[in-house]
């Protein structure tokens, strides 16, 4: 069974056309990926301080990579001052085996060994505008010092990006890279994260959207969001959800709504949506979300949607 | 050995199944008809019947005259309730020295058609009887039929007659098919020897359905026998009547009685639905979605809504086609999903009136079968709160005391496999007030 559900999972993989691997994606429409220095209080919308994600090349990809990261200092216009800039924020990235591991989404905070793997590169940046608005490129990574995941069909690195002190908010990007200099795709990559950071932008017309992959073992799924701060409305999308409203968490805490999940929507992407408050300007909202399976497994959000952006179809019935 | 003896056995199932049902008529010899003349093709007429005979005029002497069996048109009426009275010349101005007859008459009874010819009974073609159109059945032999004798029906307008129409090959066989009798509810009765029946000549009747006539069904064994049997004429039932028959070796007039037919378990009739509310099995797991449903069903009506009902002109297939749109966005969520919908009427015998009607006013009935699949309807029975009754696909009844009355359809179809009559019935109750 597990064989079949690899199988599965590297067709769509394989299936889906992976144009950027950028996080945030241009689809997903989100400015920035965020994380506070290691003294901020999670009132200004980090719950933990902390971000992984990881970096899935396919066994195709044989010449060196890049991990790219966008603006990775906290000072300038991009970042979320808090009284003077004194953040620093470590990145690391990790190779090797344990790398990734199948309870991987089971670590979704910084406690317990988030850190496995060996540590091929690491860097910490503080105020620093050398790294203002620009990209800083970690690597080459020859690809075969990821770990092999069957299961993903490739290679992963895994990438913490960490706030080590201050109290300001760290706005970046990253980019899975075939160059060092420039941001070429890396045919067939991917990048995810079983809990994303993010932060909204303050167009009161944007919409955004992020893209959890739902597994055939998922019979319901929890959403939670953290610090929404009355910011609009979330929505869920699926082949089988049509916009269901989600809860919203108000500020500094979390909220949770489960969801069941039909046969249809196994082995699919939702949509997690989120549409600005329209009538109160919200800035810099900081949010954290999270889904797991009714086994308390984090589910992962992959930046380009496994088998493409969910299309709603409705099962009409007549009585 | 052995195979003699399954041949035995086969014939032996076979003539079981064939006579498995009891049988729907009694069949007798008419007294007026003689055993050592011929007699044939009885018609109503005044009461009485009208048939011909070779037998002698003089009804005090009975001789056979071998050099003269000319027929001659005889008419006898009833004495009493059920005897007879000796048959006479029905009109000496008609007698000839031909073979006069057979004959038939209007619906009024004030117009006599009959055939004449020098020859006997076998070549006398042109047997014809009325029907409740103005024009008449007839045989003929004439060029461009099926083959043999074929039955016509010729239509009068204007005190001229129309070129007669063959009846078609539903009807007409290669060998011979003659003696039409046209009954009340549109059952024509005929005679025919080239078709499966039990040797010679058989007795059949078909009637036009939906605008067709129906392959002519097989009467039951005691009227029909190995022997020929033809010119069947019946009341209005169908539950009484006279033919003609050589199976006592003259020809000769038989009376038949039908059984009552009795129908049980009837059903109420069920109405067809064509309406219905249309929805989305998924959005039904939670309804606070801001996003505008939109139903298009294809026949220029457009309906706004999470749940639209909507009404179909009747059977058949239609197409429903739901776009969804986002309220908060202005996206388009789906767009002209397609539903294919197959509507089928109930399988069942259907009666089509009014649920509620007048004392003393009449009532119309219509038995409709067309949704009864694989089965060829022969008979009707109606019940209007006074036993089952032959009947047609169309009825007229006048209820006559005010009340709950249940209105009930008895039909027979063609035999099965088995050779069994399968019986129909459904009801429905009507309100007289």
């Amino acid at each position: 069974m597990k064989k079949y559900i690899c199988i599965i999972l590297f067709l769509l993989l394989a299936a889906t056309p992976l144009l950027s691997q950028s996080a945030p994606a241009i689809d997903e429409n989100i400015p920035y990926l965020m994380t506070f220095g290691g003294n901020a209080s999670t009132s200004w919308g980090d719950d933990d301080l902390c971000q992984i994600f990881y970096c899935l090349i396919p066994s195709s990809q044989t010449d060196p990579v890049y991990i790219r990261v966008y603006d990775p200092d906290t000072g300038g216009a991009l970042d979320e001052p808090k009284g003077e800039y004194n953040t620093i924020t470590n990145f690391s990235i990790y190779a090797g085996k344990g790398c990734w591991l199948d309870t991987a989404a089971l670590v979704i905070s910084k406690t317990g060994n988030y850190r496995n793997g060996y540590l091929s590169s690491s860097k910490s940046f503080g105020f620093d505008p050398e790294y203002d608005k620009k990209w800083y490129s970690f690597g080459p990574f020859n690809p075969s010092e990821g770990e092999y995941v069957a299961k993903l069909g490739g290679r992963v690195f895994k990438i913490i990006a960490q706030g080590i002190s201050g109290d300001d908010g760290n706005l970046y990007k990253y980019f899975l890279s075939t160059s060092p200099v420039e941001n070429i795709a890396v045919e067939g990559g991917n990048l995810f994260t079983y809990k994303y950071h993010l932060r909204l932008s303050d167009d009161q017309q944007h919409v955004s959207q992020i893209y959890p992959f739902v597994d055939d073992r998922t019979i319901s799924i929890q959403v939670s969001n953290f610090d929404w701060d009355n910011d609009g409305i979330i929505r869920i999308f699926s082949v089988a959800k049509n916009g269901i409203p989600c809860d919203v968490s108000g500020d500094d805490n979390w909220i949770i709504r489960e969801f069941p999940i039909l046969d249809e929507e196994k082995n699919s992407t939702v949509e997690i949506q989120f549409i600005k408050n329209k009538s109160v300007q919200v800035k810099n909202n900081n949010v954290v979300i999270t889904v797991r399976n009714q086994y308390g497994i984090s589910l992962p959000f992959y930046v380009v949607p496994i088998g493409g952006r969910p299309v709603y179809s409705p099962k009409i019935r007549m009585k | 050995m052995s195979r003699y003896f399954f041949i035995i056995i086969l014939t032996s199932l076979i003539n079981t199944e064939l006579y498995a049902q009891p049988e729907r008529f009694n069949v007798k010899p008419a007294p007026f008809s003689s055993r050592i003349y011929d007699e044939f093709s009885p018609v109503f007429y005044k009461g009485g019947i009208v048939f011909c005979s070779n037998q002698s005029t003089n009804s005090l002497v009975s001789y056979v005259d071998e050099q003269n069996k000319l027929f001659k048109i005889f008419f006898v009426t009833k004495k009493g309730i059920s005897g007879w009275n000796f048959p006479k010349i029905l009109a000496k101005e008609i007698t000839t020295d031909f073979n006069d007859g057979p004959v038939t008459f209007n619906e009024n009874g004030n117009i006599m058609y009959y055939s004449r010819n020098s020859f006997i009974k076998n070549s006398m073609r042109n047997i014809s009887d009325t029907s409740n159109k103005l024009g008449i059945y007839s045989s003929s032999d004439m060029p461009g039929g099926s083959g043999g004798i074929d039955l016509y029906y010729c239509n009068r307008r204007n005190n001229d007659w129309d070129i007669p129409v063959n009846l078609g090959p539903v009807i007409n066989t290669a060998k011979n098919e003659s003696f039409p009798f046209a009954g009340k509810f549109g059952k024509l009765f005929l005679a025919s020897d080239g078709r499966n029946g039990f040797g010679g000549k058989d007795l059949y009747y078909t009637q036009e359905i939906n605008g067709e006539w129906i392959v002519p069904v097989h009467l039951d064994s005691a009227i029909n026998s190995t022997a020929d049997n033809f010119c069947l004429v019946t009341d209005s039932t169908f539950e009484n009547g006279y033919f003609s028959t050589n199976r006592l070796k003259t020809d000769d007039i038989f009376i038949f009685n039908s059984a009552p037919v009795e129908f049980t378990n009837c059903d109420t009739v069920k109405e067809n639905n064509y309406c219905f509310t249309f929805y989305d099995k998924h959005h039904q797991l939670i309804d606070t979605v801001q996003v505008i449903y939109k139903w298009d069903f294809s026949d220029g009506i457009i309906r706004l809504g999470k749940e639209v009902r909507h009404c179909f002109p009747g059977p058949g297939k239609f197409s429903v086609k739901l776009s969804i749109f986002d309220e908060l966005t202005g996206d388009t969520l789906a767009f002209q999903v397609n539903y294919k919908v197959e509507l089928e009427n109930i399988e069942q015998a259907y009666i089509n009136s009014y649920n509620i009607g007048n004392v003393g006013k009449p009532m119309s009935f219509e038995g409709i079968t067309r949704d009864l699949k694989g089965i060829m309807i022969t008979d009707y029975f109606w019940d209007f709160g006074d036993g089952f009754k032959t009947g047609g696909t169309l009825m007229n009844t006048t209820f006559k005391k005010k009340g709950e009355y249940m209105v009930k359809l008895g039909l027979l179809a063609e035999k099965d496999s088995l050779r069994v009559i399968p019986k129909i019935c459904v009801m429905k109750k009507i309100i007289i007030n």
